[in-house]
């Protein structure tokens, strides 16, 4: 089960929005908001396909401009395989 | 509480994202403590040129985790959805792992002695019966300066062939000879610090949002912290950065040599130019005309520069008003007086960013040159946060291809071997005679496979990349390499690929972090990595190849060094001390996230030849192109005249087609087609059509219709609802797709001064299939 630590930059003004609209316990959660317009989520998902569809759903909502990724580990998945 | 594995990289993963939007302010690093067993260590991103920094987490010999390196000035921790590929693409289930040779159909596994026993003895029959012009390498700017330097030197300084190239004439030749024509030095005098202290951008061809997502995040950073900044598009495909501009401006193909000079008209007619910057640091010159399409096998081109005054440069722009130019383009006349005065406004620190759609251009250089000219007209050069800044696709295009020079026209730091002193040069630093190095170049990547189709190529490496899938024209050139004869191709490569199911011997080679290296990026930085995990199986890194090649054919005194690429970078080094392109000793590269050449004094360079930045400006100097010595230390302002392209739509065949990359796949998908997620995500090629082309054609989304060109003919899926959206009489199709080459339908015609193929525009033709 991969887990990566994003940052999710926003419009500003949909910023409050957009943390209730993308907040997914188990799957995204936002852990911060920052005065700068940016959501801090960790992304949780039982595979790769799964965190990348997250992550390009998230780029494809309203208001968000842009997902970059700070961390990512992958250990499980590579035990299972 | 007791908290889990899983809940402490949760609280890793957490703490890492907030560290990096805060620039390290907030973040936790303790809960590094929690990823027990991890080992890290830093590497520049294997992709694009954009030169990322990235933390490489290894436990039990296997990369488990990824982080953005937060010491990593260009991405601050941040990387791009593509650092979730990263380690991923090493551990495809088809990694190459034994050498392959080719018995009739079959490719039979081999010792590595036997491959390059083979190998050798194949270079040495064709060099002692068709001489050493008819083996050739052909690599690429994924390339380690290592790699890319050991093949220069056995090639240019042991065998005695200019005949190696690098898959980069196929993607920034255009920028080298724009740099070169008009500055005499390649590579930009800007750096990625301009993404975030200029306010206009324009952007060029260049769909930075998907394709340099990171450097596209920079620009959007500084619009939300700086309400007067603007992103200005143009494009010929409305994209997700067309989406994220300020203003789109859909332009015809081919026209933006004509807008470019429409701006230059505008700045000139109304004096809108920093007339003191130009009497200081410009000369005008014209060269020749009509300058052909490279068609024809062995064309050759050599321009003629003539120089010229600042009135006749005048005259010559006459012709190219805002009405003429709107005519032809597509543009509103009034759009392109506001972009001319937004490009002179004083008030603006304004910037050009482009990448293949200028490069991959009939006329790259010229059209480079004209962009060069506005900001050399406007004095909006050379500063911090005003500049020209051509961007690269591949990781090291410009610290190997360019840098090291693995072109068949060049040597190390800007050195050619057309002439003589740097001949001498580079043999005293190789300890060959000089007339080892042969005085002639031979063929740019596209004449060497035309050669190899010919025969008069007989023997081909190719290391890191995959040019039977991503030569233009591609149908001739796959043919050409089964003709047999003499012909003999060698490929290594870390998956199997449309190019190694063509070869006679197929190595299997070392991949980013399974070696030590050095890429180069965009912004000039230099940046080392050291191995940190094991290549699979019997793979080896391409630098020992190469090297085991030259010792089997009597060149190993040319590789005499014990830690190897400590002392090669050292060799290598010397080529570019005192010419403004110094590199650092190799050990501080070890542990700084990369230095910006020139390196001078332990001090990298972020502006080129500009005081107080430049150690090659003295005070008082202001702004120096010193390496511009035959043009008296000045920049060039070209004319350059509009043409057309080498083939557009017409009756028969009535759509543009341009070919180029998606966010998901990576150049021709030979490593993130490993990721079966992307393949799910994009996993082939489909065809843009703008909805109302499509509505003509009947040709609803998702339905399947024929592209055909006058060199080849695919069935695609047509995409009507993509992220990219075609424009009225264009089609886009990504060349990714091994199962949907779409560079078979692309013309092969090439910028006569770079060599570099059009894979922007051709002509086709849809119907519903």
């Amino acid at each position: 089960m991969p887990i990566s630590g994003v940052v999710i930059k926003c419009q500003m003004e949909r910023l409050g929005e957009l943390e209730r609209e993308l907040h997914r316990p188990g799957s995204v959660e936002i852990s911060n908001v920052l005065g700068d317009g940016s959501l801090i989520a960790v992304i949780e998902s039982a595979s790769l396909e799964e965190e990348i569809s997250l992550v390009k759903n998230i780029m494809a909502v309203q208001g968000v401009l842009d997902v970059r990724v700070a961390y990512h580990n992958f250990e499980d998945q590579l035990m299972a395989e | 509480m007791a908290l889990s594995r899983r809940d402490f990289l949760k609280a890793s993963a957490a703490a890492a994202a907030l560290a990096a939007a805060t620039g390290g302010r907030l973040g936790a690093t303790d809960v590094h403590a929690a990823e027990g067993g991890i080992r890290w260590g830093k590497a520049p991103c294997r992709f694009c040129g954009t030169g990322c920094g990235v933390l490489v987490g290894v436990k039990d010999g296997r990369i488990v985790a990824t982080k953005g390196d937060p010491a990593a000035p260009v991405n601050k921790g941040l990387n791009c959805i593509k650092g979730y590929f990263l380690s991923k693409v090493l551990y495809g289930k088809d990694r190459l792992t034994k050498p392959l040779i080719r018995k009739g159909n079959k490719m039979v596994e081999a010792s590595w002695d036997e491959a390059m026993d083979l190998i050798a003895s194949k270079f040495r029959e064709s060099i002692a019966k068709h001489g050493p012009d008819s083996v050739a390498m052909f690599g690429s700017g994924q390339w380690t300066v290592f790699e890319g330097y050991a093949a220069a030197k056995l090639f240019k300084a042991g065998i005695g062939t200019n005949n190696i190239e690098p898959n980069a004439r196929f993607c920034m030749a255009s920028a080298v000879t724009g740099f070169m024509t008009t500055f005499n030095s390649d590579e930009p005098m800007g750096c990625y610090d301009d993404l975030d202290l200029g306010d206009t951008y324009f952007l060029w061809g260049a769909n930075m949002a998907e394709c340099h997502p990171v450097l596209f995040s920079r620009l959007i950073d500084n619009r939300l912290k700086n309400p007067k900044v603007k992103i200005i598009d143009f494009g010929t495909r409305f994209t997700r950065t067309s989406q994220m501009a300020d203003k789109y401006i859909r332009f015809n193909p081919q026209t933006d040599l004509a807008l470019l000079n429409a701006i230059a008209h505008i700045i000139v007619r109304d004096r809108l130019y920093d007339e003191n910057f130009i009497r200081k640091h410009v000369v005008f010159k014209k060269g020749k005309t009509n300058i052909g399409y490279g068609l024809e096998d062995k064309f050759k081109f050599a321009d003629d520069p003539k120089p010229m005054t600042f009135d006749e440069y005048r005259e010559f722009l006459k012709p190219y008003t805002p009405e003429y130019v709107s005519k032809l383009s597509g543009v509103p006349a009034k759009t392109i007086e506001e972009v001319a005065r937004l490009y002179a406004d004083k008030s603006r620190k304004v910037n050009s960013l482009w990448t293949m759609g200028f490069n991959q251009h009939v006329r790259g250089t010229w059209v480079n040159n004209l962009v060069y000219n506005v900001h050399l007209l406007t004095g909006k050069i050379c500063k911090p946060g005003e500049n020209p800044m051509s961007l690269t696709g591949q990781p090291s295009a410009c610290g190997t291809a360019r840098e090291v020079g693995t072109f068949t026209h060049r040597l190390p730091a800007d050195m050619v071997v057309m002439n003589e002193e740097h001949r001498k040069k580079a043999a005293e630093i190789w300890g060959v005679p000089a007339e080892k190095i042969p005085a002639k170049p031979t063929y740019h990547a596209t004449e060497m496979f035309r050669a190899l189709d010919r025969g008069d190529i007989k023997v081909l490496w190719v290391q890191v990349t995959n040019p039977f899938q991503s030569a233009p024209n591609l149908s001739r050139y796959r043919k050409g390499a089964r003709k047999g004869g003499d012909r003999f191709i060698i490929v290594s490569d870390i998956y199997p690929t449309r190019s190694t199911e063509l070869a006679d011997v197929v190595l299997p080679s070392a991949s980013w972090v399974e070696k030590e290296g050095f890429f180069g990026n965009a912004e000039r930085r230099g940046q080392q990595w050291f191995k940190m995990v094991e290549p699979p199986g019997e793979a080896r890194n391409d630098l020992w190849q190469t090297m085991e090649l030259a010792r089997r054919l009597g060149h190993g005194n040319l590789f005499p060094y014990k830690y190897v690429e400590k002392e090669m970078f050292e060799e290598y080094r010397k080529f570019t001390l005192g010419q403004g392109k110094d590199l650092a000793p190799y050990e501080a590269y070890t542990k700084a996230r990369g230095l910006r050449w020139p390196v001078v004094n332990g001090k990298e360079t972020l502006w080129r030849y500009t005081e107080g930045y430049d150690p090659y400006v003295k005070a008082g100097e202001g702004v120096k192109f010193y390496k511009n010595k035959p043009n008296d230390y000045k920049a060039v302002i070209w004319a350059r005249p509009y043409e057309p392209a080498a083939e557009a739509p017409d009756r028969q065949y009535p759509f543009w087609l341009c070919t180029g990359r998606v966010l998901e796949q990576w150049h021709t998908g030979t490593m993130t087609g490993r990721v079966p997620e992307l393949k799910r995500a994009y996993g082939g090629a489909v065809c843009e059509i703008h909805p109302e082309d499509a509505k003509r054609l009947k040709v609803k989304h998702g339905d399947k219709v024929r592209v055909t060109s006058r060199r080849g003919s695919i069935v695609l899926t047509a995409d009507l609802r993509g992220r990219g959206k075609a424009e009225k009489g264009n089609v886009f199709v990504a060349f990714f797709d091994e199962n949907k080459m779409i560079n078979e339908l692309c013309i092969d015609a090439y910028c006569p001064i770079s060599g570099e193929p059009d894979y922007k525009k051709c002509a086709v033709k849809l119907e519903k299939a």
